[in-house]
């Protein structure tokens, strides 16, 4: 009874139709959600897996491309930038046994080499096209320096005209043991010649500049490191040469860069020390029973001098000689 | 089977013309207001059209048509706007008293007992439908249908069978 009046009554209820239409109008109007509609981002996903493969795919060849030009000058920034003759050596640079095998350009350098009587000789050219063949950037420098660039770089080994020219034919053949070394010597020197010019070229950098930034390409770290500190310690007054002079009466029995000791019959002894020093400092002497203490700084050095047994005027005496 | 094929077949205009006023009448009965039914009747068919490719039978279009009706009503009670204003008494004429007696003593039921009698006596959906569609326990359903019969008799004065 209570579902057939119920019924009855929710039947009687009826929405307008002008709503109903208006639901369905809008209905229509809604679309489904763009996240469904997997089309729009096909053309979206179709590039991305393009642009990935391609990448993927052309990985191997970048990575032989870098390993090609690693440490070595591009040739197109050569080419753009620098001289003609040194623009043609870049550009023959990159296979490096077809350079050795194809005829080179005569270069000065090979000029001289072979004005030379001692290096015309077959085992001579032999040798010199055995080193091209091993070492590249030795091969590179045969033709990459131009005679100006030889003068500028002043390579004694093969601008100097050879001494022995007159000598007798038996002293020959160890002379030409050393005019391999001396070529040897002198392509390295042409090659970090070399190198001084392409910089100077590319980074536009001064002659100066560029000999003072150069460094050997197949020289190790550690020796790079060394040739800097050697190259500090040129800038400061060298120790090895305070030579002193042996005390009258005294022998001396140590004599390293940085110190000496000298003895006498007597069995007195002195010790000098020397190190880097600042200012210049008087000498300041002294005496304490037979020992004596004497301490001074001299032309950048600092000396100290510790004498046992010995006479003041010994210890006076090498004051002397350093100041 | 067939009637699911049907159904699958259907366009969503035909689906929503079909169902149209199942979800009004739910919608009502749950906002007791005509701009509200209407108001949630539309929200339901639009998320309807978004959300037809989920829907795979006919018995799961009209669970989930139930089912965002109960929700879309509830959202119209919690929403500001219903809150801060109060509906105009849209009284519905009924062409007897004992329709009109019957519908107005469902409409002054709470809304949970409210919503298991309509399911139950106008949809004719057995406890365990409801308790699907609402998300109950059957025993829940089973009781909420019990209290509100008893609230029914008190307000309809006996004469009316629950069966």
């Amino acid at each position: 009874m209570f579902r057939k009046n119920y019924k009855e009554a929710m039947n009687d209820i009826k929405p307008d139709a002008a709503f109903v239409e208006s639901v369905i109008a809008a209905s229509k109007k809604r679309r489904p959600p763009l996240r469904a509609r997997y089309t729009k981002y096909a053309a979206a996903i179709a590039a991305a897996v393009v642009v990935v493969s391609g990448t993927v795919l052309t990985m191997p060849l970048w990575n032989k491309i870098q390993e090609n030009t690693d440490g070595v000058i591009s040739e197109t920034t050569a080419v753009s930038t620098a001289a003609p003759n040194v623009a043609a050596a870049a550009t023959a640079k990159p296979d490096m046994s077809a350079a050795a095998s194809t005829p080179q350009p005569a270069t000065a350098q090979a000029a001289a080499a072979t004005e030379k009587p001692y290096t015309t000789s077959a085992s001579g050219g032999a040798a010199k096209s055995s080193n091209s063949q091993t070492k590249p950037s030795q091969n590179n420098t045969s033709f990459a320096v131009s005679g100006s660039n030889l003068e500028r770089n002043s390579l004694p080994n093969v601008s100097d005209p050879p001494k022995s020219e007159q000598a007798a034919p038996a002293a020959e053949a160890s002379k030409q043991e050393e005019s391999k070394d001396d070529e040897q010597s002198a392509a390295q020197s042409a090659d970090s010649g070399e190198v001084q010019i392409m910089r100077s070229i590319v980074m536009g950098e001064s002659d100066e500049q560029a000999k003072e930034n150069s460094a050997p390409m197949d020289m190790a770290p550690y020796e790079q490191k060394a040739e800097l500190y050697s190259a500090k310690a040129a800038a400061e007054p060298e120790i090895s040469d305070a030579d002193i002079p042996t005390p009258s009466g005294y022998t001396c029995t140590s004599a390293t860069p940085r110190g000496y000791t000298f003895v006498n019959d007597a069995g007195a002894v002195i010790t000098v020390s020397i190190n880097y020093g600042g200012e210049e400092r008087a000498p300041y002497i002294e005496e304490n029973g037979d020992n004596i203490y004497a301490v001074f700084t001299s032309y950048g050095l600092s000396v100290t001098i510790n004498a046992s047994g010995a006479d003041r005027s010994s210890v006076e005496e090498i004051i002397n000689s350093l100041r | 089977m067939a009637e699911d094929k049907l159904c699958m077949e259907m366009t969503d205009e035909e689906i929503i013309r079909a169902s149209f006023d199942m979800v009004y009448r739910l919608a009502l009965s749950q906002t007791k207001s005509i701009a509200n039914a209407e108001d949630v009747t539309q929200e339901v068919f639009l998320r309807f059209v978004e959300n037809r490719r989920k829907l795979k039978s006919s018995e799961h279009i009209k669970a989930w048509l139930i089912r965002v009706t109960i929700n879309c009503s509830k959202s119209v009670f919690n929403s500001s706007w219903f809150r801060k204003t109060v509906p105009l008494d849209n009284e519905i004429a009924f062409d007897t008293p004992e329709k009109s007696e019957v519908y107005y003593a469902v409409q002054s039921l709470p809304t949970k007992y409210r919503t298991v009698i309509h399911l139950f006596y106008y949809e004719d959906m057995s406890v365990k439908e409801i308790s699907d569609c609402l998300n109950m326990k059957d025993s829940t359903v089973k009781s909420h249908l019990f209290r509100g019969r008893e609230l029914l008799k008190k307000e309809l004065k006996g004469g009316y069978d629950f069966v």
